[in-house]
């Protein structure tokens, strides 16, 4: 998200809303067109009715409150009529390569509502009731990459724009949130006596989009390992370089200082109902009131050599995980001149292949060094294979099972890379070292993907998510958090252990706002003041 | 029908497994063919037959015959399946300078998979291959890219198999391999627009693939997806 509207703020990127035919109750079509220097990007909405028994975040919904479309270009009124009767279809319909990204989202109907009868009542929303909520819509999916018939990613991924991973998607869901918001004012302004106000500025920037995500984010870290790699390697050496800094400059102090507080109040506000995710967030505002007690004495961190590095040890030493990856949000906000310039490494258009002249032994000991972990656990023990990945008949569906209590595990997805690997480490220990790796793979194809798998990874050495992810301690939930943190979502709020909401876009700059200087300092968003 | 070079390559892939093959040629035969789609050819059918091939037994997994170079089906009197040739002749082209199949399916997918490996490994290969028919097809690929020269073969070479060999070159006769302007076109309208399937073929490979789905149970709904029926919230 950032490096979107970094760019768009660098490239004085326009967005216009060139139709809006929406009816009284915000039910219609509309176009915003988002330009850049060498191209347009045309979102195209469509607002329908939508029955209470039929709003589900879920894949198997059939029907939502408002699709979208990502067209390439700007559209013509042919395309609009064209995607009027396949948009809302979402997965029943198919696209053309014109269109890169398909989503849809549906109203929060704690807070559309609200700030709707609000506003026709001439009156602004209650900030509380918006920080409990932080969006009107929330997205269910976004596709892209040629799913349903749209562009392919090859198609995009020459264009400096669009090259970085999801930058598509993210764009949407950018153009997405203003829909929404000129749709809420729409609905107020048609309903009320003329006592209308417009939602005003700060609260209208502290609104994002809500997005509903399930398992379907798994599958992908799995298939992806060059570019899980690739994103946690920008992450490392980002932290890395902050780490180095010799010294804090009074002004990187001054500013850590005020995103401490931004932060604290960021966390007070992140209210979850999931009883772990609370006590996790407990933790970490009571991690980060240490933080702001060690760099506030005398003898603070800051003041020594490479400050930022010995901060760093401290909070490794005492504080949390999630507090710790909370500090390391905050180090990187300091120094975007050391770390801004890896956002161009975060893409991969690669494929791996097998080196077949690689011996045996040699596997076996790339095996023993990069994926002891997976031959430690013991897969004879039931549990440690409670669990299966799969696709439901149902819309396609992923979702997770238990190998001992349901069908379907004869279709499970190729997931269990821990198993598959210790299956095939235990072969190559009673396989004739005289045999070539091409003659094993011809007697043994079941082997093929693991072991494509084993040789990329030994180059790209943060590919591999090091658990077993069919054990019956896996938690899918850390997956989706992982993933959705590299988009950098906020909010993050479990529904369950395989399910969870996230806020995006909460604080980023609105349309006309994308000038500004301080365009891109909207991390760890914080509800405005009343007035 | 329209379709995306991703959607035939996840396809193809997910009716491969749908018919028992394992994961790792799965993905090797979903990137042959969507290069073959962006190439210009049928390679959502050409990906189809082999498929159902397999499927129906005509076509088998290959052995070594003798020779270590030397790919032959593992069942006589069937055909040697690309899907399982093709990854397996390409490892072998790591350690030798020629490898041949016996009665081969289908060659162009072949071909296509020898395209995308070379450009992982630099390699530079020439395809050779006789239909039963007597006719001859040959394919020069470097580094990414493939030339056929030759009309592809006919169902009757698919049915009877084919006897191809691929032998790297060492030196590079042709380095500045380039592709043609038309070459260029073809595969740059892929990008653009995606490429044309025959509605039946595409609903012969969602049946297959949908071998790969676990069917419906009041369990699976109400707590596999790990969230509730309505969001009215």
């Amino acid at each position: 998200m950032r490096t979107l509207v970094r760019r768009m703020h660098r490239e004085s990127w326009t967005i216009e809303r060139t139709r809006f035919n929406l009816d009284r109750n915000g039910f219609g079509a509309a176009v915003y067109s988002a330009c850049g220097p060498e191209r347009s990007y045309s979102l195209v909405a469509f607002a329908n009715p939508l029955d209470n028994d039929q709003r589900t975040d879920r894949v198997i919904a059939e029907a939502w409150d408002a699709s979208f479309v990502l067209y390439d270009g700007v559209p013509a009124d042919e395309d609009i009529a064209r995607l009027a009767s396949r948009a809302p279809r979402q997965e029943a319909g198919r696209f053309e390569g014109s269109e890169l990204v398909l989503s849809r989202a549906n109203r929060s109907m704690r807070l559309f509502d609200y700030v709707c009868s609000s506003l026709a009542a001439g009156v602004q929303p209650d900030i509380a009731r918006l920080t409990e909520v932080g969006y009107l819509m929330r997205t269910t999916a976004v596709y892209g990459n040629g799913k349903f018939g749209v562009g392919d990613r090859a198609k995009i991924a020459g264009r400096p724009e669009l090259a970085g991973p999801f930058q598509a998607e993210l764009l949407t869901v950018y153009l997405i949130r203003c829909f929404t918001l000129d749709q809420v004012e729409h609905v107020a302004k048609a309903k009320s006596s003329g006592r209308f106000v417009p939602l005003e500025r700060s609260r209208k920037r502290f609104l994002g989009i809500g997005n509903a995500t399930g398992l379907g984010m798994a599958p992908f870290l799995v298939t992806h390992p060059e570019l899980i790699h690739r994103w946690v390697h920008a992450r490392e050496s980002a932290l890395a370089r902050v780490r180095q800094v010799m010294d804090a400059a009074p002004e990187k102090i001054d500013r850590f200082q005020a995103l401490l507080t931004r932060a604290r109040q960021h966390l007070d506000e992140w209210q979850v109902e999931d009883s772990r995710q609370h006590a996790s967030i407990l933790e970490t505002r009571s991690g980060v009131a240490r933080i702001r007690e060690w760099v506030s004495v005398a003898a603070s961190p800051l003041v020594e050599k490479r400050p930022w590095n010995r901060l760093y040890q401290m909070a490794e030493a005492c504080l949390s995980v999630e507090t710790q990856e909370f500090l390391v949000s905050l180090l990187l906000e300091l120094y975007p001149e050391l770390v801004d310039e890896l956002e161009s490494t975060l893409s991969s258009e690669g494929r791996s292949s097998i080196d077949a002249s690689q011996s045996m032994r040699e596997l076996q000991s790339t095996i023993e060094q990069n994926y002891r972990w997976a031959l430690e656990i013991d897969f004879d023990h039931p549990g440690s294979q409670q669990h299966f990945w799969y696709t439901s008949v149902n819309k396609l569906e992923p979702r997770f099972g238990n190998r001992y209590s349901e069908a379907g595990a004869d279709r499970e997805m190729p997931l269990a890379i821990a198993r598959d690997v210790q299956r095939l480490y235990r072969q190559l220990t009673v396989t004739d070292d005289a045999v070539s790796l091409a003659q094993y793979l011809l007697s043994h194809p079941e082997h093929r993907h693991v072991v494509r798998r084993i040789q990329a990874n030994a180059v790209h050495t943060y590919g591999e998510i090091q658990d077993n992810l069919v054990g019956e301690d896996c938690l899918p939930l850390h997956l989706l958090r992982y993933k959705l943190a590299f988009f950098g979502a906020s909010k993050f709020d479990p529904k369950s252990a395989l399910w969870t909401r996230i806020t995006l876009f909460q604080g980023a700059p609105l349309p006309d706002e994308l000038h500004r200087e301080d365009a891109d300092d909207w991390c760890f968003p914080v509800a405005p003041t009343a007035h | 029908m329209h379709a995306s070079n991703a959607e035939i390559e996840t396809l193809t892939c997910k009716a491969a497994v749908g018919v028992g093959l394992p994961a790792g040629l799965a993905e090797d035969a979903g990137v042959a063919a969507a290069w073959l789609s962006g190439a210009g050819f049928a390679g959502a059918d050409i990906a189809c037959r082999a498929i159902e091939n397999i499927r129906k037994g005509r076509a088998r997994p290959v052995i070594i015959s003798g020779h270590t170079a030397s790919l032959c089906p593992d069942t006589k009197g069937k055909l040697a399946s690309v899907m399982y040739a093709a990854p397996s002749l390409f490892d072998f082209l790591q350690t030798t300078s020629r490898v041949t199949v016996a009665r081969l399916d289908e060659p162009l997918l072949l071909f296509a998979h020898l395209v995308c490996s070379s450009s992982v490994r630099a390699m530079e290969l020439v395809l050779h291959s006789v239909g039963s028919t007597g006719k001859v097809l040959q394919g020069v690929i470097q580094r990414g890219h493939g030339r056929l020269e030759g009309p592809p073969f006919s169902d009757q070479e698919a049915k009877n198999g084919s006897e191809v060999s691929v032998t790297m070159v060492g030196g590079s006769q042709d380095r500045n391999f380039k592709p043609t302007k038309k070459e260029s076109e073809t595969r740059r309208a892929a990008i653009q627009r995606g490429v044309e399937v025959t509605e039946a073929i595409w609903a012969e490979l969602q049946r297959l693939a949908a071998h790969t789905l676990v069917p419906e149970s009041a369990t699976s709904k109400q707590r596999g997806a790990g969230a509730g029926m309505i969001d009215n919230d």
